[in-house]
């Protein structure tokens, strides 16, 4: 599996994970999957590696 | 009359009605149909539901019935394959392999002869959400189309067919995830002309079709026609609504949703729930523009349980069938494989031989993995026990091989890519145990009670 890394929501605070080769530092939108808010991972209210 | 679902339902009726249940209660398509399945599994039951109320994503009924389990357990691929229930074995897996090493050429019928055409919507009367749309699991937060997408190779026009999962973004607009395989090759040749790639999702046709859509084929080969090899005869295909002739998609299916994967468009896409009992993680992908969904009258929505034993079964017995010619190769004597559900119908193999010299038992083990990347442990027995018997395997793990003399590890070698536990995406090691008996030394003696009295006794003398 695709590395990855822990993402909490900066709306919802609930958590889910993304792939780091996708997300991490590129300035890319992830949206959440239980309240559909976008964010990059700088917006993110905390990453966990 | 063409192989279809509803051909294959009726056959199930007539051959295994107490592996079909009906549900009437009004069904949320969001987590509601997953937590049933997961309920049952539970309890070790796997029996085709078909739902016969399911709300669509605006909260109405969708005028869909929704199928389940098609593929969750072997004797219903048995029967999807001509074969009776109790052959679903090896029987089973040897029938796929002779079905799907044939090519029959597909037969292109008029629009008024598709079923799948009795209802047509296209432009702005597409709509996903009236669709029943599954939502499988917690983390996935959208509803997953899971079912087979068509494509033609831009430059040649051979046909593929692959599962990939697709999460419905909007009315007309799905995110798809692709490994770097087939479908994902078609996609980058033609965006690399800054082209988009026109797509079916075909939802709800035979089993034949989507088992058939797991073959091991080349990119060179017309998945149409394995798929035809697979129902033994020829799939009947019709021009799509938004592609014309440029897109056939099969005339039997019960729904077909049309459209292309644009050539640079990306958006977040996932996580959601695999094979393995994992989700996958969200990933950056291409997004799918829907131009036309295309339908019958009274519709079954064929949905595959991602992540459960309907989606573990779906894509093991294709791999058996192959696999087994492969070892064959390298040991005569090797009698069945079996990818048990355990393993996730992908990650552990159990092979039987009969072995007739020493060193045979690892020759069986090391065969499949350049053929199976996500094969990680090969379990090899002897001929007296039944690779389809779990317990069976075990125990001969644990009474005819020792850790230091019968083991082997396999370090970076290429890997499953949805393996949760991989280190290096796409690279891990693979074990392999040789269970068998040792055959240049004495070795105990498996106990067993005479023949002749075992014919004798019967089970209904008990009262």
């Amino acid at each position: 599996m695709a590395r990855l890394f822990w993402v909490v929501c900066p709306k919802c605070k609930r958590k889910f994970y993304a792939a780091t080769i996708d997300f991490r530092g590129k300035d890319r939108k992830m949206h959440c999957p239980f309240c559909s808010a976008l964010f990059t991972d700088k917006e993110a209210a905390e990453i966990i590696d | 009359m063409a192989k279809d679902l509803r051909h294959f339902l009726s056959e199930l009726r007539r051959v295994l009605p107490e592996d079909i249940k009906q549900v009437d209660t009004i069904m949320d398509p969001r987590f509601e149909i997953s937590a049933l399945v997961e309920m049952l599994e539970e309890r070790n039951q796997s029996p085709l539901i078909l739902f016969n109320k399911v709300k669509n994503q605006k909260g109405q009924l969708s005028g869909f019935q929704v199928a389940v389990n098609l593929f969750a357990t072997r004797q219903k691929c048995a029967v999807a394959l001509g074969l009776p229930p109790e052959q679903w074995r090896m029987e089973t897996s040897l029938e796929f392999a002779r079905l799907s090493a044939r090519r029959i050429k597909p037969q292109i019928v008029d629009r008024k002869e598709a079923p799948v055409k009795e209802v047509i919507r296209t432009g702005s009367e597409v709509d996903l959400y009236d669709l029943p749309v599954l939502t499988h699991n917690e983390m996935d937060g959208y509803p997953y189309l899971v079912d087979a997408v068509v494509a033609a190779d831009p430059e040649t026009g051979c046909y593929n067919s692959s599962h990939h999962r697709q999460m419905v973004k909007g009315r007309d607009r799905l995110g798809i995830y692709m490994s770097p395989r087939h479908l994902w090759n078609y996609w980058r040749r033609a965006a690399d002309k800054g082209d988009p790639l026109p797509i079916a999702h075909v939802i709800g046709h035979h089993p034949g079709f989507y088992l058939g859509t797991e073959a091991l084929v080349d990119m060179e080969t017309d998945e149409y026609e394995v798929i035809g090899g697979v129902l033994g005869e020829p799939l009947r295909l019709v021009a799509s609504e938004a592609y014309g002739d440029r897109l056939l998609v099969p005339a039997d299916a019960e729904l077909v949703i049309e459209g292309e994967i644009l050539p640079e468009e990306h958006e977040a896409e996932g996580p959601f729930g695999e094979f393995p009992g994992y989700y996958g993680p969200q990933r950056w992908a291409p997004v799918v523009k829907v131009r036309a969904v295309t339908h019958r009258l009274d519709p079954i929505y064929l949905n595959i349980m991602a992540g459960r034993a309907d989606h573990c079964v779906l894509g093991g017995i294709p791999k058996e069938g192959g696999l087994f010619e492969l070892i064959k190769m390298a040991v005569p004597t090797a009698k069945a494989i079996h990818l048990p559900i355990s393993g996730c119908c992908r990650f552990s193999a159990y092979i039987s031989v009969k072995k007739m010299a020493e060193g045979e038992g690892m020759v069986a083990g090391i065969a499949p993995f350049p053929y199976h990347d996500e094969l990680k442990l090969v379990v090899v027995v002897d001929d007296d026990v039944d690779p389809f018997n779990e317990r069976e395997v075990l125990w001969a793990v644990n009474t005819r091989a020792q850790p230091d003399e019968n083991m082997q590890i396999i370090r970076n070698i290429r890997g499953g890519t949805l393996d949760p536990s991989a280190v290096q995406h796409g690279v891990g090691s693979k074990l392999i145990i040789d269970a068998t008996r040792p055959s240049n030394r004495s070795f105990a003696e498996r106990l067993r009670v005479p023949a002749e009295v075992r014919e004798r006794v019967r089970l209904d003398w008990m009262i």
